[in-house]
């Protein structure tokens, strides 16, 4: 062969899509033409490079508020009802969803469980004085506290498995994130509108999501 | 170039390595690799993870580690260099203690994710990707890495080199920052200390735990400081070119950087200080819930 | 030597965490890609139910790689907000019929193709401009000009922009194969394009992409 490789020649022998016939002859032709084989080369850089990009990226962090917003209610046929195991709780939503996190995830995991032995739960005991929020805030913690519960109930089944040191330092960091957090709200209650509060406000929920998540993330026996 | 190996791929008995040195064996596992090869390293609970960027094209975990423990890697060819290599050290389970030592050499430019228990990590020289996720012990890193992602619950995190990113999440660690560019800090109860570099971009932020920023600023650098009550304590250079915005809700506000004093806040509640030098070409903002934040020149 | 690899059996991805609008900075997580979602089955399950907690943990276990791709199909921040955003909200719809004949991850992709597809469909209808399979093939290097990389960029950042610069149907052909590794025919059932027609478009992104790199 005295002229180059098409370019589509070259694709087609780094995806694997020649037969044996046709891709030894291209093989051939790449010993003896440097130009090719170049070719070739930067053709695999492409491919190294485009392989090592993140395959995941995080989307904003707000994202799944709007996501819920709009997930309608699922009616299983012939079960007639939402399923959800939080519905009897959320039937006081405008009471039980003013509570901090932790209490919300208390009550809700004492309704869920009524002939069943509590499980031991990685959560604080701190129970806060329910507060009026805006209402922005309020739906901001809403969606914190759908995501703590996820996230409670996922660790409270893996609790067992840790140390019991990370059990230690994962309670106390979660009972002073509570803390700062039952903080913050009283102080929004009589200053709305202070946008710094609000911002040190949500830190604090995120923060705590954070240790959660990561600690749901943890290998046995660390 | 030398190279090590019990195997290509698969699973590797360590109990048929070498002799044994009492209760512990050796562990001895290479291959040839990319000079950007991901490397994950999985491993329980053990004394000391050692991570080490070289020039040669290879990677190479030894070390030595409990009786009974099992090593696995995945490979290729060999003779090939890989692109990505899993390691995993599964140590018996009725250990309790922390035993072994392992020393992972990677290509400099390699991406390296190393994920253990309560273990004492140090890494030197790799310039490619960090990401380290320790549960207790310390994490210390040397050296510039492209990027550096370090998370634990209670080890204490230290970054001696200058990494162009990096983000640190501890639960109660401390986290010690000598360097960098873009820089996220997070935590509950640790603290936060940022000094050196040529920041350009950072946020640190605790709930209980103090933070000293002292880093230097690149032009038009963007600092945030938050803290619900710990103290935030700014040192800045005497004329740094810099504008920052102070906030509390109840904490109180100390200024010994510039002549400006802290006034109250809305309705008297806290304090709030504005104050510049230079033409402004970084900014600092730093929000108290409680805790103090006190500003003075370095 | 293959230029594609099976994402299966490709170690060492990675997870961004934070990635401004058509990706100026970027930054990376090699967490996230082999935390192995426990149980992802019985939550699964749970969500067919109406389970909106579950069907949260499958958002947050998934949402990084729906949201990478949606990125990288759109090249812009917002629509890729908005299209993510728009696929688990059809997930949600449609996960009664999922039955686990693909990975979770995989049908989320297929959910958001068919989303950008449609999306484009409509913009079509409403707009004199055509962007067809064959008008992509023709579109000059125009695309890119412009796309140089700024000193200070990693090699990743350079690629990125210049995925970002190409014509919308060579990128997903390039994002879908050599990105996330898809087959052709995965590709194929993806998109509803013909093996040939993939197949120049891969090409096509190449050239460009290695013209833009200057590889």
């Amino acid at each position: 062969m005295t002229d180059h490789l098409t370019f589509e020649q070259l694709c087609d022998l780094a995806d694997g899509a020649l037969d044996a016939g046709a891709a030894a002859v291209v093989r051939q032709h790449l010993t003896s033409c440097d130009e090719c084989a170049a070719q070739l080369r930067a053709l695999a850089a492409l491919g190294d490079a485009a392989a090592s990009l993140p395959l995941s990226v995080s989307p904003p962090d707000d994202l799944w508020v709007d996501i819920r917003g709009q997930l309608a209610p699922r009616a299983m046929a012939g079960r007639g009802r939402i399923t959800s195991w939080r519905l009897p709780q959320l039937a006081a939503a405008a009471v039980v969803i003013a509570v901090g996190s932790s209490a919300l995830t208390a009550l809700v995991i004492r309704g869920a469980q009524p002939h069943t032995q509590t499980r031991d739960r990685i959560v604080s005991s701190t129970i806060s004085v329910p507060t009026a929020l805006p209402a922005r805030l309020e739906s901001a913690e809403n969606g914190y506290t759908r995501s703590i519960n996820a996230l409670q109930l996922v660790l409270a089944d893996r609790r067992d498995s840790l140390a019991p040191s990370t059990v230690a330092t994962v309670e106390h960091s979660l009972r002073i994130a509570d803390s700062a957090i039952a903080e913050a709200r009283a102080a929004l209650a009589s200053d709305p509108a202070n946008a710094a509060l609000a911002a040190l406000f949500n830190s604090n929920y995120e923060r705590k999501i954070d240790v959660l998540r990561r600690a749901t993330e943890l290998a046995p026996r660390t | 170039m030398r190279l090590h190996w019990l195997a290509a791929a698969g699973t590797i008995a360590v109990t048929a390595a070498i002799a044994p040195l009492a209760a512990q064996q050796k562990v001895n596992v290479g291959h040839l690799a990319s000079p950007t090869v991901s490397v994950r390293l999985f491993t329980a609970a053990i004394g000391s993870v050692h991570v080490v960027g070289w020039e040669k094209d290879s990677i190479e975990l030894t070390g030595v580690v409990p009786n009974g423990s099992r090593v696995e890697t995945s490979g290729g060819p060999p003779l090939e260099a890989v692109k990505g290599m899993k390691m995993f050290v599964e140590t018996p389970t009725e250990l309790t203690g922390r035993e072994g030592q392992l020393v992972l050499k990677v290509p400099r430019g390699a991406r390296v994710w190393v994920k253990t228990g309560t273990t004492d990590m140090d890494v030197t020289g790799v310039t490619g990707g960090l990401d380290l996720n320790v549960v207790g012990g310390s994490i210390t890193v040397h050296g510039s890495s492209r990027e550096l992602r370090a998370e634990s619950m209670d080890a204490h995190v230290i970054v001696e080199g200058s990494p162009q990113w990096a983000r640190i999440k501890t639960a109660t660690g401390n986290i010690t920052m000598r360097g960098g560019m873009d820089i996220g800090a997070s935590t509950i109860s640790g603290t936060i200390r940022s000094s050196g570099g040529d920041v350009e971009r950072a946020k640190l932020e605790s709930t209980t735990g103090g933070i000293v920023f002292a880093s230097d600023l690149a032009r038009s650098a963007s600092v945030e400081l938050e803290s619900h009550s710990g103290t935030i304590e700014v040192e800045l250079l005497r004329r740094g070119d810099v504008e920052l915005d102070v906030a509390t809700i109840t904490g109180a506000i100390e200024n010994q950087w510039s002549k400006t004093r802290p006034v109250p806040g809305r309705e008297g509640r806290g304090m709030t200080l504005t104050t510049s030098w230079g033409m402004n070409s970084g900014h600092i903002t730093v929000r108290s819930f409680k805790g103090q934040v006190q500003v003075r020149s370095r | 030597m293959l230029l594609h690899r099976d994402k299966r059996s490709e170690p060492g991805r990675h997870h961004i965490h934070q990635m401004a609008t058509v990706l100026p900075f970027v930054t990376s997580n090699l967490s996230s890609e082999t935390r192995a979602p426990t149980g992802d089955a019985s939550l699964v399950a749970r969500a067919q139910r109406g389970d909106v907690d579950a069907f949260e943990i499958l958002y947050r276990t998934h949402a990084g790689r729906v949201y990478a791709l949606c990125l990288r199909l759109t090249a812009n921040g917002t629509r890729a907000r908005e299209l993510t955003q728009d696929v688990f909200v059809r997930a949600w719809e449609a996960l009664p019929e999922f039955r686990g004949e693909s990975n979770l991850t995989t049908w989320l992709h297929r959910i958001a193709v068919n989303a950008m597809l449609m999306q484009q469909r409509s913009d079509k209808r409403r707009s004199a401009r055509v962007a067809l399979a064959d008008d992509d093939m023709d579109s000059s290097d125009a695309a890119l000009q412009g796309a140089t990389a700024p000193e200070d960029v990693a090699t990743a950042i350079d690629l990125e922009r210049a995925v970002a610069a190409l014509p919308p149907g060579v990128r997903r052909a390039f994002i879908l194969h050599d990105v996330e590794g898809y087959s052709h025919e995965e590709i194929a059932q993806m998109t509803g394009l013909a093996a040939g027609t993939l197949r120049a478009q891969l090409h096509r992104a190449r050239q460009l992409l290695m013209r833009a790199l200057s590889l």
